[in-house]
């Protein structure tokens, strides 16, 4: 397959399976891809994490597909990529996540990392590590990208001397282009982008890509 | 600084045990198989390893020595265990490694560490780590290496410590089975695969023959001269094997 432009990120951005579902049309790939006449691939996931962002991003792209174009949107650094020792092959983002497979005894583990082993520096090591990955792919293969994330910790990392990007723009949360959900009620439905929030995010990319088709 | 060659890897590559009682780290680093391979072919090197490393601060490091402005003709990794994670501390704010004997078998390591840490280390073995995770996060950084590489035209050539994928004495071990890991997430990505990278241990020397370790000295006291590191034979067996991938090359 090819694509003008492609797309990946978390729940905030992904179209349906949740409270938060707003129509395609308004979803800011859609304006996007509308707004400059392009085609688009949005492989967004529900509540993904930056490991399977970067993950799911570079598999997309080693199975033959191709675009001129890709807009990562990263999301929060507490969620990561866990495979199960007795659910081989399956992943899940443990923070906030009601997978109701997975035994009670595993969601326990869960609670133990996140109390007594997760800190900001991990998750901000984490993501940097991610993000220079796709940095270091898309020029690889020279492919131009726009990156954002829902929300910036200001944490020091040492894969982050190493990022092209020093400080993406947040999306989200106070501080985000849509501000939070307290100051801009009207950007937000259900905790994530409204059709309004959507209208933001498109406009503030397409001002920041226009000139690169 | 531009070295014909770059070493890394764990205790292994940094010549552990070699110093003896006396800790003699000069005689060390002159029979570590990274200077007889130096010295044999004639060719300068930098040996950045450190032991205890796990493969996440082994791909950092290597990052770090090229975003230095350093170069190389070659670089030598040498994948460590598995189970070997780095951790960032909120105290410290700088990455330590996480080792399972540490928690499992009551070694010095976590000693020096932070009580923060300590306990991070202990919850990480005991709740969440599984060898699902070390192998996905060896891929993953096998993945990173190469695309570095690859993208700046760095020659490279990897060994790894032991072909299996976990230490013993971490009592997490997996069955080592090729076909269990069949389209395993970053593996499918990856140019090379664990089961192809060389391991020193029973290949590049018998781990039966006694000569091929230090001596232990744990009797006197040494906790960590335990005679489980490759000897001066043992390295120059090392050496040997790498030296002819390389003149084979």
């Amino acid at each position: 397959m090819h694509v003008n432009i492609f797309s990946n990120g978390d729940i905030a951005l992904h179209c349906g399976g949740c409270d938060a579902e707003i129509e395609k049309e308004d979803h800011y790939i859609t304006l996007i891809g509308s707004a400059l006449n392009k085609t688009y691939e949005d492989i967004s996931y529900n509540a993904a994490s930056n490991d399977q962002i970067a993950r799911t991003t570079i598999e997309w792209f080693e199975s033959g597909n191709t675009a001129d174009f890709a807009i990562i949107h990263f999301t929060e650094d507490f969620r990561v990529e866990y495979i199960a020792e007795h659910n081989e092959y399956q992943t899940c983002t443990p923070f906030g996540v009601k997978n109701h497979q997975w035994p009670p005894d595993k969601y326990k583990d869960l609670d133990y990392y996140y109390e007594n082993v997760y800190n900001q520096f991990i998750g901000s090591d984490n993501f940097h590590k991610n993000q220079f990955l796709l940095e270091l792919y898309f020029e690889k293969k020279n492919i131009p990208y726009f990156f954002l994330k829902l929300m910036n910790f200001p944490t020091p990392s040492p894969w982050k001397t190493w990022c092209k990007i020093k400080r993406l723009t947040a999306t989200c949360y106070t501080g985000g282009l849509i501000d939070n959900e307290v100051n801009k009620p009207e950007n937000y439905h259900h905790h994530h982008p409204s059709e309004k929030g959507h209208q933001i995010i498109a406009n503030y990319i397409l001002d920041n890509i226009k000139d690169k088709f | 600084m531009h070295y014909n060659l770059l070493f890394n890897g764990c205790s292994y590559t940094q010549g552990g045990e070699l110093e003896g009682i006396n800790k003699d780290y000069e005689y060390r680093d002159r029979h570590r198989y990274s200077h007889i391979v130096s010295e044999r072919l004639e060719k300068t090197y930098d040996n950045i390893s450190i032991s205890g490393s796990s493969n996440d601060r082994i791909v950092r490091e290597t990052l770090e020595w090229f975003n230095a402005g350093n170069t190389c003709d070659l670089a030598i990794i040498q994948w460590s265990h598995i189970d070997r994670l780095e951790y960032i501390s909120s105290y410290a704010k700088h990455p330590v490694n996480f080792n399972p004997p540490f928690v499992f078998t009551g070694w010095g390591g976590p000693k020096r560490d932070h009580e923060e840490t300590k306990i991070a280390h202990e919850h990480f073995y005991k709740h969440y780590y599984n060898p699902m995770l070390g192998i996905y996060n060896f891929y993953k950084n096998l993945y990173i290496l190469e695309q570095y590489c690859e993208k700046n035209n760095i020659n490279y050539f990897m060994i790894k410590l032991s072909s299996k994928f976990s230490n013993k004495s971490s009592k997490l071990l997996l069955n080592d089975n090729p076909e269990d890991l069949t389209n395993f997430y970053w593996k499918t990505l990856c140019k090379h695969d664990w089961f192809d990278i060389p391991p020193i241990r029973d290949t590049m020397f018998n781990t039966r023959e006694k000569e091929n370790f230090t001596l232990n000295y744990k009797h006197l006291g040494h906790q960590f001269l335990t005679g489980t590191h490759p000897s001066e034979l043992g390295h120059q067996r090392i050496a040997d094997f790498i030296i002819n991938k390389i003149e084979t090359k």
